[in-house]
């Protein structure tokens, strides 16, 4: 199964998700990145809370205790600004990335 | 980054919160999964499977939450603390002798900061300057409006100029009288200084026009305890010298740039029209001029113009003007005059003496800690410990001493400037000096604290950096420790040196100061109150019809007061003893000898007074008589002087039955009249007159009956204490005239207390600051030598097993602690004489050099250093020899 993520993609993928849906908590963002996926991407928690840590760190998201669907005490993340700003940047990354890979591996159908 | 660093000191907080979140998430996948119809415990199964593995979940958390070099750093801090903690004796001594250092440092430097250093508190205020005239003896006078209009008119060099002259107002309401001091301003003044009107507006330019002058600016200060800072007094009118004046503006709090005059600032301010009394050359009233120097205009400049100006002036009135020239001067120069800039920086330098004492006691704390701890540092180089690493453990916990030490100091500053700022007589400092712990000073204390933290705490690191493991271990180190007593030995010399250039100092200043307090005042000071009574009318006088009139008033008030039970004299005079006010410059030259123009005379001051004066105050009649009730307007005009004018006019003579000759003073009249001739009938000896060391004023006293001049203060001698009296005095004065205000009412001691205040606060500081250094200096010299007795133990028990007396040992562990301390006088009193003369502008009658105090100061240094050697001296005498080499 490949879980094993790409580094920076998910970070894309983090955000994305907040922005599509709104202040998430950790559960919400694991459960929607694996609908997303089509059950492809089950993300390991060990991956996905160090990785919304560091997204805080550079002030993309930001956290606040808050109350979830089951009315248990949850933490929240939600987009900055600066966050909202860092999508475009980040999705312009991974199109050249895509576009440099598409450059070695044969077309679809050449085969 | 940042966000990362300060997360890395919340790392537990954190840490809760991802369990947290970690445990929401296994129940909530817990509750889907028996949702989906598995039993409880396959659900929590199952929800574990599908979080994963926790601990990798926590432990990749907790690195993004890890800093390697901050995680070091905390490590490091916390391990220094625990040293610290380990040894509370050498923790708390080094903490407080910081903490005294830098908080008597940053206390004076708030001080100096405030009156020396920070820029004046108005715009441009660099630009602006004072002008005076100059006499032909070199000092800076009075002037005339004549000569200011001259000035004003002729100079280009000054873009606004402005003249004040200092008076009283008597404010009457429906119930009350109230004596104010008036700042009387040309329209400009305000605008010199840049201050605007809190409230209201100043002066405007035609306002300073006689006719248009009734208009007032209240003081922030009047207009809250007068006027209930009531907003609507702008506009309304209120009486002064029984006039209507309208209330224009309000000034902002701490606007004040007069200089003290009745013994406060000016509490309101009045335009200064210059009226025809006014415009004769003779007649020197106006107190100073301010001007702001155009822009581009240097000093220099401006000095040279005013020259050429006054110049003119002396050659065009040469009666009123010969040989008098212009004084200007930067304004932030005059309003600290040169013994307050001297006393600063005495106390500047003391401090730094006490702050140096304080650098070496606390190296020589560190050196003797760093040889104390040399087995614990070489095994933890033998360890592996790099040299770099064990010096940074050492600059930590220098580090944490030294931020424990500052923020102590810094609050112990704080509560010094604040009870300082309370205690200190506002007077002593001027208006536009706001002593705080402000940036600056803050700013300040911290770059001594580094100072302070690099003195002590990197040198003594780098010396005992690197220690070699055989070395340490060894109890014969007998080099190392050698090298070491050899530092600390300097420290203490350089210790002793500077408390005796400090004691020295402090015990030049107290001399002074009790010489001044002690002084042969001329006059017996208890039991007496004092207090001025504003004559009304401006000039002062032009609202009585005839001079008899205020002669008589003058004798009822002497009459009045005299009848209040518990009064045993009672006098007028135009000044009171210690101000220097209002007095009459003695224009007089004596009679018979050559003539000199009346520009060019000298002869002290004329006090006029009612001839009860003498006895009221006890002075003492030296020859002849003394004024008295016969010496009237009818009689010829007689006058007392004091011996210092008599010995300085009629050295070889007798002063009694001479004539001097002095313009009569026309009542109503500002300018002086024709010379007359008044007698001498009799000497008194000197009275104290402007301040306590004043020995130059030369008087002659003469009576209101014959010379009546428009100023009253009243001195009245009580059976009693004197301030119990002032309600009756009080009350008789309204009883006889309803609008009679009254001002400054102090007893005769209080004022020779405030004659003398500066030199207390300096004295008492100073005094202080030596205390402390002395005893720091005896802690330093104990510290170091029992010190060097624990690391000559051994060495003393050898001595003592080989047939040493007890005695014997006292007389070397002794004899170390004299010679250092010897050394260190020696070095001291070198110092002290090259410093000395520095102190000449603060002392009264004290020579700077003076021998006794010098052997008074060594011979105290001395005995606490025997007392400081004492203990150790006693400790060498008890070593066991068994004891000692048994311990081997």
């Amino acid at each position: 199964m490949p879980t094993e993520v790409l580094q920076g993609t998910l970070d894309l993928m983090v955000l994305r998700t907040l922005d599509v849906l709104g202040p998430q908590h950790g559960l919400g963002l694991a459960k929607r990145i694996l609908q997303m996926s089509e059950g492809l991407l089950d993300l390991n928690q060990g991956t996905l809370y160090p990785a919304l840590l560091r997204l805080e760190h550079r002030r993309w998201i930001r956290s606040r205790w808050g109350v979830s669907d089951n009315n248990r005490k949850a933490k929240f993340y939600e987009l900055t600004a600066r966050g909202r700003k860092q999508i475009h940047e980040e999705a312009r990354n991974w199109e050249t990335t895509v576009a440099l890979m598409a450059r070695f591996l044969p077309k679809t159908g050449d085969t | 980054m940042w966000p990362r660093i300060v997360d890395a000191f919340r790392r537990r907080r954190l840490e809760t919160d991802l369990d947290a979140q970690l445990a929401y998430h296994l129940d909530a996948l817990e509750e889907d999964a028996r949702a989906q119809g598995l039993s409880p415990m396959d659900a929590r199964a199952a929800a574990r499977r599908a979080m994963g593995g926790l601990a990798q979940a926590q432990e990749a958390y907790r690195d993004q939450l890890t800093i390697p070099a901050v995680d070091a750093l905390w490590r490091d801090v916390r391990y220094g603390c625990r040293v610290l903690a380990r040894s509370p004796a050498f923790s708390v001594v080094a903490v407080s002798i910081l903490a005294i250092g830098i908080a008597a440092a940053t206390t004076i430097f708030s001080f100096v900061d405030a009156v020396l250093l920070k820029p004046l508190p108005y715009e441009h205020g660099d630009r602006i300057v004072r002008i005076l005239e100059r006499n032909p003896s070199g000092s800076t006078s009075w002037f005339s409006a004549p000569t200011y209009l001259d000035w004003r008119a002729n100079n280009t060099v000054f873009e606004p100029m402005a003249a004040m002259q200092q008076g009283l107002l008597t404010l009457t309401t429906t119930h009350d009288t109230v004596a104010l001091r008036v700042g009387r301003v040309t329209a400009d003044y305000f605008k010199v200084f840049g201050i605007r009107a809190a409230l209201g507006r100043t002066f405007a330019e035609d306002e300073d026009a006689p006719g248009k002058d009734n208009v007032i600016v209240l003081s922030d200060a009047l207009w809250r305890t007068q006027f209930a800072a009531d907003t609507r007094i702008v506009g309304s009118t209120i009486q002064l010298d029984n006039e209507a004046h309208t209330v224009i503006g309000v000034m902002p709090a701490q606007s004040t740039t007069d200089t003290t005059f009745y013994g406060g600032t000016a509490q309101l301010w009045k335009p200064l029209a210059f009226r025809p009394p006014f415009l004769i050359r003779e007649y020197r009233p106006i107190n100073a001029s301010f001007a702001r120097l155009k822009p581009g205009v240097s000093l220099e400049q401006a000095r040279a113009q005013m020259d050429t100006i006054g110049k003119r002036i002396a050659t065009d009135y040469p009666n009123s003007n010969r040989g008098w020239g212009v004084a200007v001067d930067q304004y932030a120069d005059v309003i600290v005059g040169s013994p307050l800039r001297t006393s600063l920086l005495a106390l500047m330098a003391a401090v730094f003496g006490l702050v140096l004492i304080c650098c070496s006691n606390l190296a020589s704390l560190v050196l003797m800690r760093a040889v104390s701890r040399g087995p614990e540092l070489a095994v933890r180089a033998a360890l592996g410990a790099s040299r770099p690493r064990l010096i940074l453990q050492l600059l930590i916990e220098h580090g944490i001493l030294t931020a424990a030490g500052s923020l102590l100091g810094v609050a112990g500053a704080f509560a010094s400037i604040r009870w300082l700022t309370l205690n200190v007589p506002s007077r002593l400092l001027p208006g536009e000096a706001s002593v705080r712990l402000d940036a600056r000073v803050l700013v300040f204390a911290l770059a001594l604290s580094s100072v302070t933290a690099i003195v002590f705490g990197l040198v003594p690191a780098l010396r005992g950096g690197s220690p070699s493991l055989a070395g340490a271990m060894s109890t014969r180190s007998e080099t190392q420790s050698v090298a070491t007593r050899r530092w600390l030995d300097a420290l203490v010399v350089a210790e002793v040196a500077v408390a005796f250039v400090l004691l020295c100092g402090s015990a030049l200043l107290i001399r002074s100061f009790v010489g001044l307090i002690t002084v042969e005042t001329g006059f017996v000071s208890s039991n007496v109150l004092t207090m001025t009574l504003p004559v009304p009318g401006f000039p002062p006088g032009s609202g009585y019809k005839s001079p008899e009139e205020f002669k008589e008033n003058v004798r009822a008030i002497e009459t009045a007061v005299r009848a209040i039970p518990g009064v045993e004299g009672a006098a007028l005079t135009n000044s009171l003893p210690l101000t220097n006010c209002c007095m009459y410059p003695l224009n007089m030259q004596v009679a018979n000898r050559p003539v000199l123009d009346r520009a060019n005379r000298s002869g002290g001051f004329q006090k006029v007074v009612t001839p009860s004066y003498f006895s009221a105050l006890r002075l003492t009649l030296r020859q002849g008589r003394l004024l008295d009730a016969e010496d009237t307007s009818g009689t010829i005009p007689v006058i007392v002087v004091n011996e210092r004018l008599a010995r300085r006019y009629f050295p070889n003579a007798d002063a009694i039955g001479q004539h001097l000759l002095v313009p009569e003073r026309i009542p109503g009249k500002t300018g002086p009249g024709l010379d007359i001739p008044w007698e001498i009938v009799g000497v008194v000896a000197n009275e104290k007159i402007s301040a306590l060391n004043d020995d130059d004023s030369e008087i002659g006293y003469t009576s209101y009956e014959q010379s009546p001049v428009y100023f009253t203060s009243l001195v009245v001698r009580a059976a009693v204490d004197p301030s119990t009296i002032e309600p009756a005095v009080r009350h008789a004065l309204f009883t006889l005239n309803k609008g009679q205000g009254v001002l400054d009412v102090r007893t005769l001691e209080q004022r020779k207390t405030a004659s003398a205040a500066s030199e207390r606060v300096q004295a008492s500081v100073m005094g202080a600051f030596s205390i402390v250094a002395v005893l720091l200096a005896a802690v330093g010299m104990y510290g170091v030598l029992a010190y060097s007795m624990a690391l000559r133990r051994r060495e003393i028990g050898i001595r003592s097993a080989l047939g040493a007396s007890s005695s014997r040992l006292v007389r070397a562990v002794l004899g170390q602690g004299l010679v250092v301390t010897g050394i260190g006088v020696t070095v001291g009193a070198v110092g002290a004489l090259a410093l000395a003369p520095l102190l000449r502008a603060a002392l009264y009658n004290v020579r700077p050099r003076d021998p006794w105090l010098m052997t008074l100061v060594t011979t105290l240094l001395v005995l606490i250093a025997m007392f400081a050697s004492a203990i150790p001296a006693r400790r060498a005498a008890k070593v066991d020899p068994a004891i000692v080499l048994r311990g081997e």
